[in-house]
């Protein structure tokens, strides 16, 4: 019923998208696309590519109950599932403060009591992946957490440093142990906006000199909640 | 910190995904009057919108983990469950409704679309490569994607045959999107 040729399979797509298909060839698409990436793919060209002529359509106010409606309907609290969002690990790194800003609203929202809040998610330099997460919590303060299993190689260990706005030297944070959790001494970094956090790769008892020996692997930045 | 609307979306569907309500409010409050507006074009009636709205956050909801930023755009992926829950309501309710006859919502929102692009972002680009199309495709393509049509209705609305009608779509379709492209 799906077509082979690029073509075709690029015509239907569209046609999907604008939604001129009868409803046994739109059931047989949405099928299809459950399992068929490639089309998938298309479709999601067509949406993109058509989308501003949905913007251009007017806005309608809906009706005042209808998110009383929407959310009377909503499943009950799932548990958070943030590590399992495509969206979280797939972001790029131009979304990062975004989702950096996300995050800080969203514990914000968890926070008995609305004080600054600051998260950073630090990422590879050149990589797309978030691979640590500082946070910071009510009562523990600023914590970093691993969201990958990476480690570093044998004997070596990464320190985590902290580099606040102005500041020229990086301040050490301490050895990220083995498990990837390390609750930051209060007295060793003031949470504030714009503070770089920097992680590298240093022998395993830390860094002998006080500054970073080896190259940063991962770095962030601490963004305050709106 | 200043983020542009597409980061802010982006957020908030992250931070759905990781059940943050508020957000999902956020997201209602800011994005349901764009989206009731493609349902009720679609459907002119106000029930069948709220309907169609109603099914489309609630996927938005329970999909929101599965977004992937790389992919495209939240708008895009947003405004895309509500035309598909809408064009499917269309499609059951067609059977029952006689749609012919303008209600008012349909009578209250005439407005031509392809004036309207000039003002939306990467609209422009979009009105010149729909302009450089023949008329009848360019009309068949807006009449579709902005008013839900089938390629059978688009024939029965023109009274021209269904295969032509086809053909002028997919021509359409293919020279828009090299158009596009170029």
């Amino acid at each position: 019923m799906i077509p082979e040729d690029s073509q075709e399979r690029d015509a239907l797509a569209g046609e999907y998208v604008l939604g001129v298909l009868d409803r046994a060839s739109r059931a047989a698409m949405a099928a299809a696309l459950e399992h068929d990436a490639n089309l998938a793919l298309r479709v999601e060209q067509w949406q993109e590519r058509l989308q501003p002529l949905a913007d251009a359509v007017p806005p309608v106010p809906p009706p005042q109950d209808l998110w009383p409606r929407i959310e009377a309907a909503l499943p009950r609290p799932a548990r958070p599932k943030l590590w399992r969002s495509v969206g979280f690990w797939r972001v790029s790194t131009a979304g990062m403060t975004a989702l950096a800003a996300g995050l800080a609203a969203l514990l914000l929202v968890r926070s008995p009591a609305p004080l600054p809040v600051y998260v950073a998610v630090l990422t590879a330099p050149q990589g797309m992946e978030a691979s640590f997460l500082v946070e910071s919590r009510p009562r523990a303060g600023l914590v970093l957490t691993a969201l990958t299993h990476a480690a570093p190689a044998a004997g070596r260990a990464y320190e985590l440093w902290a580099l606040p706005p102005g500041a020229t030297k990086p301040v050490s944070l301490g050895v990220v142990p083995g498990g990837g959790r390390l609750a930051l001494d209060p007295a060793r970094i003031k949470p504030s906006a714009g503070t770089a956090l920097l992680i590298s790769l240093e022998p395993e008892t830390g860094s002998p000199t006080g500054q970073p020996t080896g190259p940063v692997v991962y770095q962030g930045q601490l963004v305050e909640a709106e | 910190m200043v983020l542009d609307e597409d980061d802010r979306l982006d957020a908030l569907l992250v931070a759905c995904a990781a059940g943050d309500r508020r957000a999902f409010r956020r997201l209602y409050d800011q994005e349901s009057a764009r989206h009731y507006g493609l349902a009720l074009r679609i459907l002119h009636q106000h029930s069948a919108a709220a309907d169609a709205l109603q099914d489309a956050f609630l996927q938005i909801w329970q999909k929101a983990s599965t977004f992937d930023p790389a992919r495209g755009s939240a708008r895009a992926w947003l405004a895309s469950i509500v035309r598909y829950r809408a064009l499917d309501a269309a499609q059951r309710h067609r059977r029952e409704v006689l749609t012919d006859d303008p209600t008012p919502a349909d009578a209250a929102e005439e407005f031509d679309p392809i004036a309207a692009l000039a003002a939306q972002r990467d609209g422009h680009r979009l009105q010149a490569c729909l302009g450089g199309l023949e008329d009848r495709s360019r009309h068949a393509i807006v009449l579709a994607f902005v008013d839900g049509l089938t390629h059978s209705e688009i024939a029965a609305r023109i009274t021209k045959p269904l295969g032509t009608v086809k053909a002028w779509i997919r021509r359409g379709l293919a020279a828009l999107r090299s158009c596009l492209e170029a």
